[in-house]
């Protein structure tokens, strides 16, 4: 069998399981960071400028 | 090495955030096994060249020889393997070899004409008129997926798909039974009519040419 000229690497996980019966990979949920609030005296003062 | 991901329109790498997969679906793609004749292994699905058995209700994982990479390795031919087109599939003399769509995830690499990849399962099978009726409800109940009877041998049937391919690779389970209810009686037309053509081309040929494969 032959794929041809590699394009690409990719991964693909499956939200629901392909194998009948089986229940779905495991996936670590993915974490957005939240914002850090700068209270650096210098920061606030170039952001009023 | 690793490949870094191409963006199939630019050819540029693309950022990925790491952990986040490419695809939340599996890719879906076209291949052949083998089922076996003895009755131990009938309801078996067993790669053609590699001569190894899928298991039932888990992922077959691609293994490498090589200690240098997990499969699907860039520079080595490892890993499972699926093509977009049926019809260029090869096939061997066995008339026990049946077609089937195949689910692909985990690490996968692709071609221009298909993908190798690290986890597989499948998720139909086609097989031809060698195949009895038990043996295919045998075969659906172990791998507890579809397993449909094609009126022609499915090397044939691979080659007559032509744009229905890409709508059974895709088709959810009663959209693949509703295509090929509808197809087979015409494909099955298809292939009798080369059948005769070649015998009729194979009868007008000099008695002496077939004599030349036999050295």
């Amino acid at each position: 069998m032959d794929i041809g000229p590699v394009r690409r690497r990719l991964t693909a996980e499956p939200i629901s399981s392909p194998v009948p019966g089986e229940d779905s990979p495991e996936r670590e949920p993915v974490m957005i960071e939240p914002a850090v609030e700068h209270d650096d005296p210098e920061t606030v003062a170039t952001s009023r400028t | 090495m690793t490949l870094p991901p191409l963006d199939p329109v630019r050819r540029a790498p693309v950022a990925s955030a790491p952990g986040v997969p490419d695809l939340p679906a599996p890719i879906l793609g076209w291949r052949t096994w083998r089922v076996g004749r003895r009755a131990q292994r009938r309801t078996e699905l067993v790669a053609p060249l590699a001569g190894i058995t899928w298991p039932a209700r888990q992922p077959m994982i691609a293994t490498c020889g090589s200690p240098r990479h997990a499969p699907p390795g860039d520079r080595c031919a490892c890993g499972l393997y699926a093509v977009t087109d049926p019809g260029t599939l090869e096939w061997g003399p066995s008339d026990h070899e049946v077609l089937g769509v195949v689910a692909l995830w985990g690490q996968v690499l692709e071609g221009a004409r298909g993908w190798r990849a690290s986890h597989a399962y499948p998720r139909f099978v086609l097989t031809g008129p060698a195949i009895p009726g038990e043996q295919r409800a045998a075969l659906a109940r172990r791998y507890g997926v579809p397993v449909h009877r094609s009126e022609i041998p499915p090397r044939g049937l691979a080659a007559l798909l032509g744009p229905d391919a890409d709508v059974l690779r895709h088709g959810e389970i009663a959209e693949v039974e509703a295509v090929l209810a509808a197809h087979m009686p015409g494909w099955a037309e298809r292939w009798e009519a080369q059948r005769r053509k070649a015998e009729a081309a194979a009868a007008r040929r000099p008695w002496w040419t077939a004599l030349r494969g036999r050295r």
